[in-house]
């Protein structure tokens, strides 16, 4: 298996995939760090919620999409190359898909931990209340990054399934669309889409109050049947996914 | 000597349509097997089952000896090369690191990449990236793909698609070599009947899916029959003396055909024929081609 | 002669369900933002107004792009696979028209959009039972986001024009449909042409003019449709074609 995971980050050397993710992060980055310069004291106080807060919403717009290129760029070159006629003759099908999965994972990761290094510092540098909360950002750790591979998970299966990449990039936009207004709509709902998991997951919530235009962050409890239900739908998606690979015919 | 590949009753259908017919293959080993059928028979697919990667609707296969089942699939395979309808390649990559990907899959060292580079003659060209090589050398490295491993047994099909006259001479004689100097058995798919003349030892001829001929080459060429042509100034009273003799003669055209004769009995006859005052005019030996031989066999046109 | 383009163009397309997502994608936010508006009509009171916003927002700024960044490289996908360059480079027809067809049939795709997004948007304000009469303003809403649309279109074509892999021009819009947003925030919208679709569609502030001068908007979206036009002649006159 690591001899397939290895050929994997072989194959892709020359694609530059690290590119489009990073040109997406950086802007991702920007586009949060960019309301966060002039902070008042009691902003300052609650900045770490701010950024707890602001991620995951963020996330829901632009993961899926880092996601779905992702998937995309490392399943493509097989179909370009008419390689998903010679590949599975050389390892099993099953070990190809996971191979490819912890690849992307890979990337995921990698993302998740800029994201949280971002926030550490910035708050180091603003100079936000207290220290940075260790026990929330591994909660954050493991949420998005649960959410992010399931997605990319889906993203693969349909990358790999169909030769014609518009379908799972259409998926991931059009299901990243669903998430993002999902997490508008009363919690229950946001479980039934995927891509509302960044929603359900959040254990932050905001509280504007009109009158006196402060926002005022506070946090709520983990949504652990939110969690469990996501995982179980990573397990389905991988069992179902990866047998339908195995099956196809070339 | 078993037999490297074996199949019994071998079907595939998609959809309504029988691609593959009760297919009985029997490759010997140490042999270049021929698998000769028009475009669109069924090689392609026969083959692709061989390796495992489209399902038979029914029958067996058995490859070594053992039962082809998906269980065993990949330990049979790691001693097979394939090169399948058009060659795999990552296009952004070099050829050498296209070679490297698969030495590192199969488990082959890394320094087979430089022996199967020189028996393709792709030694010059292995740091390019593959988008840029012409379609000879994709073919060549889908071969050098093959190759790697020294394996068993080799799967090929249409290997000398694209090549010019000459890469396909070098190819032929590649081919033709392997058994003796690897002790690999090849199995070659081609529709051009001259150039699976010239590399196989065995043929099997498939036609809309069925298996119409499988054996050693030389009785394919045993089913041309040849014949003497003789065409005469007076060919009506030809064949009356030869008939007198107890030759039977066929018209065609305006030539009379004789069945094989011994170059006496020929020049027994011609004298005769002459000695009666008709002026003979041409002899000739008339063999059936093999494309006749094929046509004959799968009933439709040859394709060039 | 560009009639027959376009007729190929169409043609290409057949058996393509491209025009699903295209259906499938506003009626998401007609939905959702119908249902979003319900549960805030105490602070969204400007009836045809607010829901206009709550349709809008966040498809101008980043899924709209998306999905035309996924239609338009999906119609030089067409060209990409195959080696088709070395057809179409050698057929009898100008080489502008290549790219122009394209440009036509994606911003036709726009159009037919916005004309389904203002179907559902009578449809959903009448479902919410608002009493007012419809906002006059609607067609031209439409009608400016349908020109923002088309400069996407246009800059989208040039990146798959360039880029042969499908995925990277789709991030590359997410990355403009947001810079969109920062640039009509800071007050540039009019000179960033990622922000034109939201400006036109007055996803931001309806009833009222646009947030810069009309004739500005029409400039400019005709500037950036025509360099793009111009680099894309360009490019496909001056490169070597690479089919494989």
């Amino acid at each position: 298996m690591i001899k397939s995971l290895v050929m994997e980050f072989w194959k892709i050397r020359r694609r530059k995939v690290w590119t489009i993710v990073a040109a997406l992060l950086f802007m991702q980055i920007l586009w949060l760090l960019w309301g966060v310069n002039r902070m008042d004291a009691h902003e300052l106080s609650q900045g770490w919620m701010f950024f707890l807060y602001q991620f995951p919403l963020l996330n829901a717009i632009m993961v899926p999409v880092i996601a779905a290129v992702t998937a995309s760029r490392l399943c493509d070159i097989e179909h370009k190359g008419q390689m998903l006629k010679l590949l599975p003759t050389l390892m099993p099908a099953g070990r190809l898909f996971t191979a490819k999965f912890l690849c992307g994972a890979f990337y995921m990761l990698a993302v998740v931990l800029l994201q949280i290094a971002v926030m550490v510092i910035a708050g180091l540098v603003l100079g936000f209340a207290g220290n940075p909360p260790l026990d929330k950002l591994l909660y954050y750790l493991l949420f998005t990054m649960t959410v992010s591979i399931t997605i990319l998970l889906l993203q693969q299966v349909l990358s790999l399934l169909f030769k014609n990449q518009m379908i799972p990039l259409a998926v991931g936009v059009i299901g990243s669309f669903a998430g993002l207004f999902s997490m508008f709509l009363p919690p229950g709902l946001g479980k039934f889409i995927l891509w509302g998991y960044y929603g359900v997951l959040m254990f932050v919530r905001m509280d504007w109050d009109r009158v006196t235009r402060i926002t005022d962050f506070y946090y709520v409890p983990v949504d652990w049947s939110g969690f469990g239900i996501l995982v179980v739908a990573f397990c389905l998606i991988y069992l179902i996914g990866r047998s339908l690979f195995i099956k196809k015919e070339v | 000597m078993p037999d490297v590949i074996t199949t019994t009753d071998l079907c595939k259908q998609y959809g309504r349509f029988m691609r593959v017919k009760d297919l009985d293959l029997r490759v010997p080993e140490g042999v270049v097997y021929g698998f000769l059928g028009p475009n669109g028979a069924g090689k392609s697919t026969t083959m692709k089952m061989l390796l495992g990667i489209a399902r038979p609707t029914a029958g067996t296969i058995s490859v070594f000896g053992q039962p082809f089942k998906s269980r065993n699939r990949l330990s049979i395979l790691k001693h097979v090369g394939a090169l399948i309808e058009s060659p795999s390649y990552y296009g952004h990559l070099t050829g050498a690191e296209n070679l490297r990907i698969i030495c590192v899959l199969k488990g082959v060292p890394v320094s087979d990449i430089n022996r199967v580079l020189q028996i393709v003659r792709l030694e010059n060209q292995q740091d390019k990236k593959v988008s840029q090589y012409s379609m000879g050398m994709k073919q060549r490295l889908g071969l050098a793909c093959a190759l790697l491993g020294n394996p068993r047994l080799l799967i090929l099909d249409e290997p000398t698609n694209g090549l010019d006259p000459a890469g396909m001479q070098e190819m032929r004689e590649l081919i033709c070599s392997l058994p003796q100097r690897y002790g690999m058995t090849v199995m070659v798919s081609s529709h051009l009947l001259s150039e699976i003349d010239q590399m196989a030892t065995d043929v099997g001829i498939i036609s809309q899916g069925e298996l119409v001929f499988q054996d050693r080459l030389a009785s394919l060429h045993e089913k041309s029959r040849p014949s003497i042509a003789v065409r005469t100034l007076n060919n009506l009273a030809a064949e009356k003396i030869l008939g007198g003799q107890g030759i039977a003669c066929l018209r065609q055209d305006d030539y009379l055909l004789l069945p094989q004769l011994s170059d006496i009995e020929l020049a027994d006859h011609i004298s005769r024929l002459l000695a009666s005052n008709i002026g003979v005019v041409r002899i000739e030996e008339r063999r059936r081609s093999l494309e006749e031989i094929f046509l004959e066999l799968t009933g439709t046109a040859v394709s060039l | 002669m560009f009639l027959r383009t376009i007729r190929a163009e169409r043609m290409k397309l057949h058996h393509s369900p491209v025009w699903l997502a295209f259906l499938i994608l506003p009626v998401l936010p007609a939905v959702m933002g119908t249902f979003n508006y319900q549960q805030n009509i105490g602070i969204l009171q400007g009836q045809w107004y607010s829901l206009w916003t709550q349709h809008t927002l966040f498809s101008c700024y980043f899924f709209l792009p998306a999905i035309i960044g996924v239609y338009c490289s999906y119609l030089f996908r067409l060209e990409h696979l195959n080696h088709n360059w070395n057809a179409v480079m050698t057929a009898p027809i100008p080489v502008a028209y290549v790219y122009l067809a394209k440009l036509i049939s994606a911003s036709a795709m726009v159009l037919l959009t916005q004309a389904w997004i203002g179907v559902l948007f009578l449809i959903s304000g009448q479902l919410c039972g608002l009493n007012l009469p419809i906002p006059p303003e609607l067609p031209e809403w439409l009608f400016y986001g349908f020109v923002g649309g088309s400069v996407v279109c246009a800059l989208q074509l040039c990146l798959s024009l360039v880029i042969r892999s499908f995925a990277v021009p789709v991030g590359m819009a997410l990355i403009g449909g947001i810079s969109g947003l920062v640039a009509v925030a800071k007050g540039y919208g009019v000179w960033f042409p990622y922000s034109l679709l939201s400006l036109g569609m007055r996803a931001n502030q309806p009833g009222g003019a646009m947030q810069c001068s009309t004739e500005q908007f029409v400039l400019n979206a005709l500037f950036y449709v025509g360099v793009c036009i111009i680099f894309a002649v360009l490019w496909l006159k001056k490169k070597d074609v690479v089919a494989g």
